[in-house]
């Protein structure tokens, strides 16, 4: 082993033990279903409970393309500005949840029913385990 | 970055048997109230602790905690939790009581070994779910396309075959391309630590799509090495 390749074996060690470390010591990890999203985006400052939106539920009954290409949800948790003024318009959840196709928006607590100061993110997702031990991907 | 991801991921598939022995060891033997104060010293010695139940209280959490030896391989009691059970939801809220749970719905589906724990696909396949390809007309039917795709990894794992098949059955061309893989041979570099950062594969397979962890399931095609 040269002296070179000795310095940046020992430049790895480090972080590498750090990680471990990490790995050891657990998380705050919330228990949620895989792939359940909370989208705390306006809810938080407009004292509403963040939405959930059980992504599971939808999958059993719609092919992903319906939402993610035919209603414009973006594919990253939080960036479609999502607001209810769009969903009584028709759009995004609006699109299904009209009355017709599933229950209308008047069930507000249906959808609103993360605790308050959930943070906008994809639960159980390997993004929060692997990289982010404290808390979301986007915090 | 790259580097520190890679060491990240290893270190979890090196991890043996965690999770049977996460499974007994979450709990601390009772000890006598002084006698935890002692073992844990100053680090649990808030102002709440007047009484011996809220340090025994405090000292199980504490283990809880930190004995957690490898929270990537969790107990399978963790998985599919009703609205009711899990972490996120407001359980004053009357209305979380009428959502739909978890472990109903998946009683008929084949299992898989991690995220759900439902094999969406094979779901798919056996027709034990039939998702809608469009949410007005019930009868509308995607364009499925059969071409597996390649991709010859480095060192001696698997080779990946990338079926668009399955991928076409719930998805259309424009939800991966041009955005997330360029629709061009050899334009697209993919590694283990842009998919384990939510990127390329990673956009799906983490969050919601079967996780990364399933290493077989996508390094399926055995190479030459004779």
């Amino acid at each position: 082993m040269s002296e070179k390749q000795k310095g940046r074996a020992a430049g790895y060690a480090l972080p590498s033990v750090l990680i471990f470390a990490l790995l050891l010591i657990g998380s705050h990890h919330a228990r949620a279903e895989y792939g359940d999203i909370v989208i705390n985006n306006y809810s938080d400052a407009a004292e509403m409970s963040p939405v959930i939106f059980p992504h599971w539920l939808h999958r059993m009954r719609y092919a992903c393309k319906v939402c993610h290409a035919d209603l414009g949800f973006k594919l990253k948790a939080g960036s479609s500005e999502i607001n209810m003024a769009k969903i009584m318009d028709g759009q995004f959840c609006g699109a299904c949840h009209n009355g017709t196709i599933a229950w209308n928006v008047e069930n507000c607590s249906m959808c609103h029913s993360a605790k308050r100061g959930t943070p906008t993110q994809v639960h159980e997702g390997k993004v929060q385990e692997f990289s982010a031990p404290t808390g979301g991907e986007n915090q | 970055m790259k580097n520190i991801l890679a060491v990240n991921f290893f270190a979890m598939l090196m991890m043996p048997t965690a999770w049977a022995q996460q499974a007994t060891d979450l709990t601390v033997p009772k000890l006598a109230g002084n006698e935890i104060k002692a073992r844990v010293g100053k680090k649990i010695a808030t102002p709440d602790l007047t009484t011996d139940a809220a340090a025994m209280a405090a000292a199980q959490a504490h283990a809880r905690k930190v004995n957690v030896f490898n929270r990537t391989m969790r107990p399978l009691a963790s998985y599919n939790l009703s609205p009711l059970e899990d972490d996120i939801h407001d359980h004053s809220n009357e209305s979380v009581q009428a959502l739909k749970k978890p472990r109903d719905s998946y009683k008929n589906l084949p299992r898989n070994k991690t995220g759900n724990l439902v094999d969406w696909v094979a779901a798919l396949a056996s027709g034990k779910i039939s998702p809608l390809w469009n949410h007005i007309d019930a009868t509308a039917e995607g364009m499925v396309m059969d071409m597996d795709i390649l991709r010859v990894t480095k060192g001696t794992i698997n080779n990946v075959v990338f079926p668009h098949k399955q991928h076409t059955e719930w998805l259309v061309c424009s939800n991966c391309h041009p955005a997330i893989f360029v629709p061009q041979k050899g334009a697209n570099k993919i590694s283990m630590a842009l998919i384990l950062s939510g990127q390329k594969c990673g956009v799906c397979h983490g969050r919601v799509a079967f996780p990364p962890s399933e290493c077989g399931k996508c390094h399926s095609r055995k190479k030459d090495v004779s």
